[in-house]
């Protein structure tokens, strides 16, 4: 027996599923199943509740509100009844419950989703926390860290459940969510789960070579860490190589070349497919990691496929630093301190007086690359430290940091400046 | 048959606020004040509760606020019954003037002072240092908003010495 093809009255788009309730109260209006009376009923009981929200946001102190900040009540309101509305199955469902309960009721359920999103997300960022990627990259921990922590900080359902309040910077490889307030973190967070439990299945050191063949100072650059080594991974799994070492060659990538060059979109996508089941029989990728690369294929076929006719592929499927360009002797970089022991390090050097005991502390204590650098940006280290510093470092971490800073192009920081002209000298 | 897009726009917009439903209401809270103003020789009529009103929601509509609840009508009329400077000759005209003032300051002071906060700050400086000039009251509600821009708090402030 065939699928049953149910006819909807309503076609939404990815737009409308974002302000799910206004979408859902404009179609059945425009073809008359919802009555004046009933669209009265919500606006009024929308208003109640408004009117209660308006009372507790001025602790019952003010009688009047900005527009702005009641407008921010009414998106909040609207966005929490949408979220109650998407769990039934079909937009006609949420019609019919939207048309028979009470608007309080929806609400309140509907707080009680974000309520649960909201401890859900909290779990996942702290599954994430317990496994990040040991990488220089300062946008991704100060996001996944910083930044999430500052949204449950500032997030509060009753206001303003629809915001999202941090800018997110960490690119996730499938783009940004299209989604508001709870939603659109549970989802960022999802998306940062899987491409992390995937990265996490190679070592951090051979995603470090391979990131800084794209782009020297990355550590500064809001760039995706997943992308290069998902591809890398897939480069080698097609050319019949392992790739747990990421290490695909300029042959390797000319190859690549000449094996897609005659495939169409879908054909790569198809390329892709088959590949990555191959990757999975060599390496342990977590399922939800799967299932996220499976939802990433449509824009690597297309990436690849652009990439092949504008003669760049080598920017897609990249080839790792070579090893003589590495900080490795002195300074490891995947053996950085627990954040307990940094943060005291960081507090002992800001509290020494003098140079030569700040760098003696820095010099003692610091054993891997990144939390050098990590140091050097925040111990607030004066120009006269940070050239007592740089005489004091051996050649090879010198060597790395120039590496690091190779020109004065992108160095926003105080400390970035301080570091490079002491380089120069 | 209605215009679906428009009406999407204003669905959730602050202009399906019933404003006649608040201003008749507004209009009784009013009127119901005369019983106790009556004492100080003041008395509203309708109509000029009903211009009360309307000032309220202009004001309201120029200082883009929005009011729910009772409001602040009854509240200036009760605070401001007993002042020395107010006869029933000038009393809605006060009232007016005080109506607008008072929405004026709320934006200045970025929501840190309450309505009765704001109301008793409105009537000391009224009875005391600006002896009934409202001219003189806007002068000292713009230190008030400078001294709340500075980060101070209501309790801090001082009025002008006479």
């Amino acid at each position: 027996m065939g699928e049953v093809d149910i006819v909807h009255l309503f076609s939404l788009d990815v737009s409308d599923y974002r302000n799910y309730l206004r979408t859902i109260i404009m179609q059945a209006r425009g073809c008359g199943c919802l009555s004046d009376e009933g669209f009265a009923r919500i606006q009024n009981d929308m208003l109640v509740i408004m009117s209660e929200l308006a009372d507790r946001w001025t602790k019952g102190k003010s009688s009047s509100i900005p527009v702005d900040k009641a407008q921010d009540i009414m998106n909040s309101i609207a966005f929490v009844i949408g979220l109650k509305l998407k769990t039934y199955q079909t937009p006609e469902q949420a019609l019919e419950h939207l048309n028979t309960d009470s608007i309080r009721t929806l609400y309140d359920e509907g707080i009680n989703i974000v309520r649960r999103k909201k401890a859900y997300a909290r779990r996942i960022q702290k599954r994430i926390i317990d496994n990040m990627l040991d990488t220089p990259n300062v946008y991704y921990k100060l996001t996944i860290v910083d930044g999430i922590n500052g949204f449950f900080k500032l997030y509060r359902p009753q206001f303003g459940a629809h915001e999202i309040h941090i800018t997110a910077d960490y690119p996730v490889y499938i783009g940004r969510p299209q989604l508001d307030g709870i939603e659109f973190i549970e989802q960022y967070l999802h998306c940062i789960e899987a491409e992390n439990s995937f990265c996490r299945c190679f070592d951090s050191k051979d995603i470090h070579n391979l990131i800084a063949a794209i782009s020297k100072d990355y550590r500064s650059v809001p760039m995706n860490i997943f992308e290069p080594v998902l591809l890398a991974a897939i480069g080698l799994v097609i050319l019949g190589h392992e790739p747990e070492r990421l290490n695909l060659t300029r042959d390797d990538v000319n190859y690549l070349y000449k094996l897609l060059i005659k495939n169409n979109d879908s054909q790569i996508q198809e390329y892709l497919h088959i590949s990555c089941d191959n990757m999975y029989k060599r390496i342990r990728v977590p399922k939800s990691s799967r299932l996220y690369i499976d939802t990433c294929i449509p824009k690597l076929a297309s990436s690849i496929r652009n990439a092949i006719k504008m003669n760049t592929l080598d920017k897609l499927f990249v080839v790792p630093e070579q090893e003589e360009h590495q900080n490795k002797e002195i300074l490891s970089y995947g053996e950085r301190m627990d954040d307990i022991k940094y943060e005291r390090l960081v507090e002992r050097v800001l509290q020494a007086e003098y140079s030569e005991e700040k760098i003696s502390i820095i010099l003692g204590e610091v054993h891997s690359f990144a939390d050098l650098l990590d140091i050097l940006s925040e111990a607030m280290l004066c120009e006269e430290d940070m050239k007592l510093l740089v005489l004091m470092l051996p050649d090879e971490v010198k060597e790395a940091l120039r590496y690091q800073y190779p020109d004065d192009s992108f160095l926003d920081r105080e400390s970035e400046r301080l570091l490079y002209n002491a380089l120069q000298e | 048959m209605f215009d679906t897009q428009k009406e999407g726009m204003l669905m959730f917009s602050l202009v399906t606020i019933n404003n006649e439903d608040m201003e008749r209401r507004g209009v009784t809270e009013i009127l119901a004040c005369n019983g106790e103003i009556d004492k100080y020789g003041l008395s509203l009529n309708e109509e000029q509760a009903l211009a009360l009103v309307k000032t309220r929601t202009n004001a309201l509509k120029e200082t883009k606020r929005v009011e729910f609840g009772p409001g602040i009508i009854d509240k200036l009329i009760l605070a401001f019954e007993d002042s020395p400077y107010v006869s029933q000759d000038i009393f809605e005209d006060v009232l007016h003037e005080l109506i607008n003032m008072f929405y004026d300051i709320k934006n200045g002071t970025w929501e840190k002072v309450s309505d009765d906060e704001l109301i008793d700050f409105m009537k000391n400086a009224f009875n005391g240092c600006c002896a009934g000039s409202t001219q003189l009251l806007a002068g000292e509600a713009m230190r008030l908003t400078e001294h709340i821009h500075m980060g101070k708090k209501l309790s801090e402030f001082k009025l002008r010495e006479n």
